[in-house]
């Protein structure tokens, strides 16, 4: 059994209204998200995703239900600076998220505030610049950097606490393509040095990456497994107006026409999956 | 008129002559079809979203540059920016800067009061767009507008520029933030507008979405024009990543397939070609 990072418990959460309404946005929702693990979060908009991850990371308490984060209960105030040093979370617009002018302060803003002393710090900003490519850009003003540079600033921000784990709400959204691919690779990157990843989309391609996917509708968990398992559920999937990746798509095109080459989810299988069946 | 848009040689500086200038534009010309969808692309900071504000007057051309838009010349001395602003409408990259009333149903039917719309017709304007862009009007008018979820942000702000029913319509970021159902309807509906004469103006990161609906393309790099042509004209090119561009998923499979010895040519850029041209060489 992996060890686990998170584990929210029958979790619900609700937007208080004016008066007395309310807007349950999570309902009783239960989920465990192993160390090191790679979850892609989807689902049609308003259906929890953003307070999905805000409950895990501590930022939202839990209106029923529990998490915990590293077996830190996130209902316990005395817990959060603990939780925030285990998973961090990058915003969509990561704008909103900074505190200081200079890329390197900002980068040390966060160690600094949990003590860590100097010589460990400055080892450790190095660190989250080098890992994020920034490094060149240590002396730079925030506010002149590109999209690309500040989503890498925000995730260097997480990586300075040293965490277990990192949140990323629609990070890629306004991102070029080229940034786009770039970052996903360094979110490859951060999982295989042990990270655990939670990645909001709305693009299943991006979801590829993931090792297992999570599907929200209306606050509720409505598929949930592996990228080849989610993407088996076609029919489901339609009805939650989520999109296949491409590859996907033009196998089950094929099986319509009655030619069965399973369910190839890169171009290297839907090669070697169109070459099986012309053999068979 | 045959175009919408007009910009030649347009160039910007951000707070020129102080410590902290910054060149948006240096270079940028372009033209805009009338009643078609164009797109303008380029990697983050090339200067899309400064040009965009050009076209509706946020910015006007001072010495650099001549934009003429709706047959207007932006520098003209006589220039009536409310008029302008009412043919164009912009919905800018961040719904945060362009919402601002305390309820949904009162940001969205600002525009139209501006008009002059009252009473039943505005209601009508207002929950007509609520619904083109998928905001239940029951549900969603009276919600405080900065409780809304990413994507119900961003159709509220779709919708309040819809409302004005503009001859022009810019979208910086059309679909970001929007579910895979909520970009499709988008698409549909900017079809339908451009077929009912609207010029439709988008910017977007997505090339997949660029293939789908523009007819016209325009590349912005470090503030300036480096291509303007069709989608098969950019997507075929082997230099996009120069750009920060990257081509459509359905090119890049094409490729790819072809690189490992699949015939396939040039001309095939939808799934449905794709699907056919690979049946015809793997099964018939
Ligand atoms: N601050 C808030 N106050 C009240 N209701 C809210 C607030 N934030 C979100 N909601 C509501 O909670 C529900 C879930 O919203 P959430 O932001 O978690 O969705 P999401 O899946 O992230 O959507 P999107 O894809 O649009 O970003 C929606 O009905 C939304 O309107
Ligand atoms: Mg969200």
């Amino acid at each position: 059994m992996p060890e686990t990072l998170i584990r929210a418990e029958n979790l619900s959460f609700s937007y208080a209204l004016e008066g007395s309404e309310s807007i349950s946005a999570i309902k009783e929702l239960s989920l465990e998200v192993a160390v090191g693990e790679y979850l892609a979060v989807v689902g049609h908009n308003g259906s929890g995703k953003s307070t999905l991850a805000k409950c895990l990371c501590g930022l939202l308490v839990p209106t029923s239900g529990s998490v915990s984060v590293a077996g830190l209960d996130t209902r316990q105030p005395s817990n959060l600076v603990a939780i925030r040093a285990q998973v961090g979370m990058v915003f969509q617009n990561p704008d909103n998220q900074f505190v200081s002018t200079v890329v390197e302060e900002e980068v040390a803003f966060g160690a600094e505030n949990l003590g860590v002393p100097l010589p460990e710090l400055r080892e450790r900003v190095d660190a989250a610049l080098q890992a994020t490519g920034l490094l060149e850009l240590r002396d730079a003003k925030v506010h002149t950097l590109s999209a690309g540079q500040k989503t890498r600033l925000a995730i260097a921000d997480v990586l300075v606490m040293q965490p277990r784990g990192i949140i990323l709400d629609e990070s890629t959204a306004m991102l070029d393509p080229i940034n786009r691919l770039a970052l996903l690779s360094l979110l490859r990157d951060l999982h295989q040095r042990g990270l655990a990843i939670i990645l909001v989309t709305h693009y299943m391609h991006e979801a590829l990456d993931a090792q297992r996917i999570l599907v929200l509708k209306d606050g509720r968990q409505a598929l949930a497994g592996t990228p080849r398992e989610v993407f088996a559920h076609e029919p489901e999937l339609q009805a939650l107006s989520l999109e296949l990746p491409l590859v996907t798509q033009l196998a089950l095109a094929f099986g319509r026409r009655g030619w069965d080459i399973g369910l190839p989810l890169n171009v290297d299988e839907l090669l070697a999956a169109m070459g099986e069946a012309r053999r068979a | 008129m045959p175009e919408a848009v007009c910009i030649s040689r347009l160039a910007h500086t951000y707070m020129a002559d102080s410590p902290l200038a910054q060149v948006a534009l240096q270079d940028a010309s372009l033209t805009l079809p009338s009643g078609k969808i164009s797109a303008l692309v380029g990697e983050n900071g090339a200067g899309k979203s400064t040009l965009l504000h050009f076209i509706n007057g946020l910015l006007l051309p001072r010495s650099l540059g001549v934009v003429q838009v709706l047959g207007q010349d932006l520098a003209a001395a006589d220039l009536d920016l409310g008029m302008l602003r009412q043919r164009v409408g912009l919905v800018m990259q961040y719904p945060q800067q362009q919402l601002f009333e305390r309820f949904v149903g009162d940001d969205i039917a600002y525009g139209p009061r501006q008009l002059g719309l009252t009473g039943d017709v505005l209601r009508e304007r207002v929950y007509g767009v609520m619904r083109v862009v998928g905001l239940d009007p029951e549900a969603f008018s009276n919600r405080h507008t900065f409780s809304l979820s990413g994507g119900e942000m961003r159709r509220a702000a779709i919708a309040g520029v819809l409302a004005t029913q503009p001859e022009l319509l810019i979208l910086d970021e059309v679909t970001t933030g929007l579910d895979p159902l909520g970009r499709q309807q988008m698409h549909t509906l900017l079809r339908q507008l451009a077929v009912g004469g609207t010029t439709v103006l988008i910017v977007s990161n997505d090339m997949d979405e660029v293939l789908a609906l523009a007819s016209h393309v325009v590349v912005l790099n470090r503030g300036r024009s480096v291509f303007e042509g069709s989608c098969q004209a950019l997507f075929n090119r082997d230099d996009l990543a120069a750009w920060g561009l990257v081509p459509p998923a359905v090119i890049a499979m094409r490729d790819t397939l072809r690189a490992a010895g699949t015939p396939l040519d040039d001309m095939i850029d939808s799934l449905d070609d794709l699907e056919e041209a690979l049946w015809q060489a793997w099964r018939a």
